[in-house]
């Protein structure tokens, strides 16, 4: 590279926060046409850094030289018109605006009058300048919200041209690409060198330090530990400076005995998601999903779990809490017992006719009139609502409806697992309450006779529905049965779909199984303590104390929560979803080792990883995806990563 | 999923790819339609222009207050205050008419709801309490200092006392009933209203900042959008529409000064307008073309219920269930993409 001039210099930044001295003297150069990487483990100190740069925060001492010249940046804006410009790992554009419009967002040009009319042809044309000079296809007249997560990503850079940036910095921007995708901001990121953009690049992929960077810095623990050339540094040298020793046996995997199956899934379809997806997943197993990034992993998962619906196919999972190791159907209506519900219904019908339409027919009940039957009666008149209410038709029938639906609610909700003789009852509650909502509706619209018509051919018509549905009826395949079951998934996005941001450590563990600390009525909150003291210690979760926010932990320790949440709700078939994205290499190591200590426990264990060398270090057998199929299913032994691409890249 | 498989599964009709066809405004209008065609042949005279002038002319101020409750609710806000702000204007405005003349009133009116809007527009920009809470606050201060400015009661119109000058009533009640030609004042209103506001928000960096705001917060402040000023000016303007429908409600219901004016389900109408709209509740999405269809949607509706002989009551259950059907179906779309 020839000789270029220095655009950034940070000297001996310093930073600390409360309890924390973040930044240590910190110096960082980043030159013209360079791509400069930032390496660190998570907490190193990276993103304060980053932060410093952009005018987010402030360095404590230390100075900043742009172009040679000394300067201070107090906020973003002034950021942003020195020429520097950050994409951060959550995307931050406008779904619902255009392309082009985000990327001139603040700076849209006026056209000269008194109208102040956008100029929003010149946004079109420039944007799809830009949009060329980047060298990439997408309409800027689709609203963002259609894009790609990798097409958003260069409406970024895009975005970041636009502002005429001089020093782009780009934190993670290949967390959530494939492979094919990486390529294309690998080519976006090279043309942006070629025009002289410095680029400081943050990852923690390893492999990619060689394939685009130039130069690389290494931070660790608020410590410089110092810049190197790209082509003068091995790998394992990196990893040694960033933890500071070095990882020989980065999987302890062990052999393990095979259990039972425990879960078996046959010809899962999602249209145009994946198909037809058949596996089993044995106790005592780690089986590996791979694939490329949208190959439809994440969606198989969640079906698996009853979180998306599926157009066919059966999840089945064997009780292991039953000494029986059965494997259990999905429950059936049993057809005896729809043929009682039927013929009860049936009988019932004239009866409830009668009742209330004698009692609640607004047109014959109102003050003036009372039906002689009924005056005087304490139970009419105070829990039916009667005469007492200057409305005749009050608002009694709703909330008799309405509690009748809640029970039936709650019926179903204690009855999970079977429809049981009191499951009649309830059901019969939730028709009860269907009566008597459409009958005092459709009072209010009708005559007398019309009423009496549509109960009577509406319950028949109901009767009908009802039989076809129980025909048909399969119980349906929720979360909350899937964790019944004894089933866990460890989701990609933990921050919002595993834990709950703002609230304890002790609260996110315990909160999928309070059951469990029920003690006479009550929550036992010292039992909770102990349980997840126990927890902490057992998953080795760094936390000041229980009663922590979680969004002051770590992504390390955030997914050893939810880890913690699944062991206390006693999971013994779990999915992990990505689980050492965004983690440091010392909690990337701990989870590895919970996850075959997990196993060898004798749980069931599905990984889904982007890494190859995860997926190979760690798992038993290994699924590979392509575009919604299972591609191979290969042993251990045979796996090689070469053979994983290979059926996750192309057809046979 | 890549770009050869959707293009594959692409379908159109007309020409348009069925992807993109906003099934909400087809949908809504689709309803629109089978609704006038049941009220047509279920009632006498409904399908006729006098019926249909004078449904918009007197229900003219929903339009004003739908368009104030689409700005703020696209830039993910909510203005509860609207009808306490009526009630102020309606009040205030009188007074000054009785003292100073029709046209002083008239500012005077617009002025004290653009105040009451940009009062909300600090307490939610500057002092960045929730919309709703800051909304809350001026429902109540708005209620109260109507009521205590006329001691609770009527000012004009039947009651006994003060009245407005003959020719200024006269003025003030032309500014809701009078007719250009043949063609109502207040549909010159709605349409002037109309098309500002479609303008601003289509055509100018205020109106993007509006959708910005709505769409993603952090992003639009990031990209140095004056985020107290947005507010200010949005509930501003807000307040300002809400003072304007004020003045013609008070027109047209008795040209006098009427505390409890806002007090009715005003306020429900015009969020329900906005959402049936094919506003997002959420903010981001949405605008004043939309709002007009379900304005349309509402009077028409209700109008038709009247002609029909059903009571105020019952109309509400079923503007109510109408705007449930609305937000379900747009719940629908959104879980289905």
């Amino acid at each position: 590279m020839p000789e270029s001039k220095n655009l950034l210099k940070m000297i001996k930044i310093d930073k600390s926060f409360p309890g924390v001295h973040a930044l240590k003297e910190v110096d960082f150069d980043l030159a013209e046409s360079e791509v400069h990487i930032l390496l660190g483990e998570n907490g190193a100190g990276k993103s304060t850094l980053i932060k410093i740069l952009a005018g987010i925060y402030h360095a404590d001492s230390g100075q900043i030289e742009i172009s040679g010249t000394p300067t201070v940046i107090p906020d973003a804006r002034t950021g942003r018109d020195l020429g520097i410009s950050v994409i951060y790992q959550e995307l931050n554009l406008v779904p619902d605006l255009s392309v082009a419009k985000n990327i001139f967002l603040g700076r849209e040009p006026v056209l000269p009058g008194v109208m102040r009319r956008v100029d929003w042809t010149r946004v079109e044309q420039e944007s799809r300048a830009i949009m060329e000079r980047l060298d990439v296809r997408i309409d800027v007249n689709a609203p963002v919200r259609s894009l790609s997560v990798a097409d958003q990503q260069m409406v970024e850079i895009a975005r970041a041209l636009a502002f005429d940036c001089k020093i782009l910095v780009m934190d993670e921007p290949t967390s959530s690409l494939s492979g094919h995708e990486i390529e294309e901001l690998f080519k976006a990121v090279k043309r942006l060198r070629e025009h002289g953009v410095g680029i400081i690049y943050i990852s923690h992929r390893l492999e990619e330090v060689h394939e685009i960077g130039d130069r690389v810095t290494v931070l660790r623990d608020g410590e410089y530990m110092g810049t190197w050339e790209v082509k003068d540094v091995e790998l394992d040298f990196l990893i040694t400076q960033m933890v500071g020793r070095t990882l020989d046996e980065k999987f302890p995997w062990t052999p393990r005995e095979r259990g039972e199956v425990a879960l078996r899934v046959r010809g899962l379809t999602q249209n145009g998601v994946f198909e037809d997806i058949n596996f089993d997943l044995h106790y005592g197993e780690i089986v590996g999903l791979s694939g490329l990034v949208g190959a439809g992993r994440t969606e198989v998962a969640r079906a698996v779990m009853g979180a998306d619906p599926v157009e066919s196919g059966t999840v089945e999972m064997t009780h292991a809490t039953k000494e029986k190791e059965e494997i259990q159907k999905l429950p059936h209506y049993p057809l005896w017992m729809a043929l009682v519900d039927v013929v009860v219904f049936i009988l019932a019908l004239p009866l409830f006719t009668v009742i209330f339409q004698g009692i609640y027919d607004p047109f014959t009940l109102n003050m003036n009139s009372p039906p002689p039957l009924f005056s005087g009666n304490w139970f009419y008149e105070w829990i039916l609502g009667g005469p007492l209410y200057n409305i005749p038709n009050g608002p009694t029938p709703y909330l008799v409806a309405a509690g009748l639906a809640l029970i039936r609610q709650l019926g179903l909700w204690f009855l999970e697992r079977q429809y049981r003789w009191r499951t009649l009852i309830t059901d019969f509650a939730s028709w009860y309450a269907l009566a008597i909502c459409a009958m005092v509706f459709t009072s209010l619209f009708t005559q007398n006779f019309v009423l009496e018509w549509v109960m009577i051919w509406g319950g028949v018509a109901m009767i009908v529905i009802r039989f076809l549905t129980i025909l048909t009826h399969e119980r349906k395949w929720t979360p909350t049965l899937a964790i019944r079951r004894g089933l866990g998934l460890l989701p990609e996005d933990r921050k919002t779909q595993g834990l709950t941001q703002v609230l304890s450590v002790a609260f996110n563990t315990t909160s999928a199984n309070l059951r469990r600390l029920i003690k006479r009525w009550l929550l036992n909150l010292s039992m909770e303590k102990d349980f997840v003291d126990e927890h902490i210690d057992q998953l080795k979760i760094m936390t000041p104390n229980q009663e922590t926010q979680i969004r002051f932990l770590s992504g390390g320790n955030q997914q050893k929560v939810v880890l913690a949440k699944w062991l206390f709700r006693r999971a013994n078939v779990l999915i992990f979803d990505e689980p050492t994205r965004g983690i440091d290499v010392g909690a990337k190591f701990e989870v590895h080792s919970q996850m075959l200590q997990l196993a060898k426990d004798g749980a069931a264990v599905m990984m889904i990883s982007s890494e190859l060398p995860e997926i190979l270090g760690m798992s038993d057998r290994i699924l590979v995806m392509r575009e919604g199929r299972l591609t191979a299913d290969i042993d251990r032994n045979e796996a090689t990563q070469e053979g994983i691409l290979r059926y996750a890249m192309t057809a046979d | 999923m890549s770009a050869a498989v959707s293009a594959e599964n692409e379908k159109f009709i007309l020409g348009y790819p069925v992807k993109d066809i906003p099934w909400e405004r087809v949908l809504l209008i689709s309803a629109f339609v089978v609704l006038m065609i049941f009220y047509t042949f279920a009632t006498e005279n409904f399908l006729t222009l006098e019926n249909f002038v004078n449904v918009v002319r007197r229900d003219a101020w929903l339009f004003f207050l739908a368009y104030a409750q689409t700005l703020v609710i696209v830039s993910a806000g909510f203005d509860l205050s609207q009808g306490s702000i009526m009630s102020v204007v309606s009040v205030m405005a009188w007074s000054a008419m009785l003292h100073f003349g029709f046209f002083v009133g008239l500012i005077a009116g617009l002025g004290i709801g653009l105040l009451c809007g940009v009062i909300n527009g600090f307490f939610v920009g500057v002092v960045r309490v929730q919309p709703f809470i800051a909304t809350l606050g001026m429902l109540f201060i708005g209620s109260g200092t109507a009521q205590l400015w006329t001691g609770g009661l009527q000012m004009g119109g039947a009651r006994e006392g003060a009245t407005l000058p003959k020719h200024v009533e006269e003025a003030y009640v032309f500014l809701a009933k009078g007719n250009l030609g043949p063609i109502p004042f207040t549909f010159i209103w709605i349409l002037i209203a109309l098309g500002t506001m479609w303008y601003l928000l289509k055509y100018t960096r205020f109106g993007t900042y509006v959708y910005a705001l709505g769409g993603n917060e952090q992003t639009a402040i990031s990209a140095g959008i004056n985020f107290p000023g947005m507010k200010i000016a949005i509930f501003g303007i807000g307040g300002l529409l809400c003072g304007f429908a004020g003045l013609l409600l008070s027109a047209n219901v008795s040209a006098a000064g009427e505390p409890r004016l806002g007090g009715g389900d005003q306020l429900l109408q015009s969020i329900g307008a906005t959402i049936i709209g094919g506003t997002h509740i959420f903010g981001g999405r949405g605008g004043v073309l939309g709002t007009t269809l379900g304005v349309f949607l509402i009077i028409f509706l209700v109008n038709g219920l009247n002609i029909m002989g059903i009571d105020t009551y019952r109309q509400q259950i079923i503007v109510g269930l109408v705007i449930l059907a609305s937000i379900w179906v747009s719940t629908l779309r959104e879980q289905k993409n």
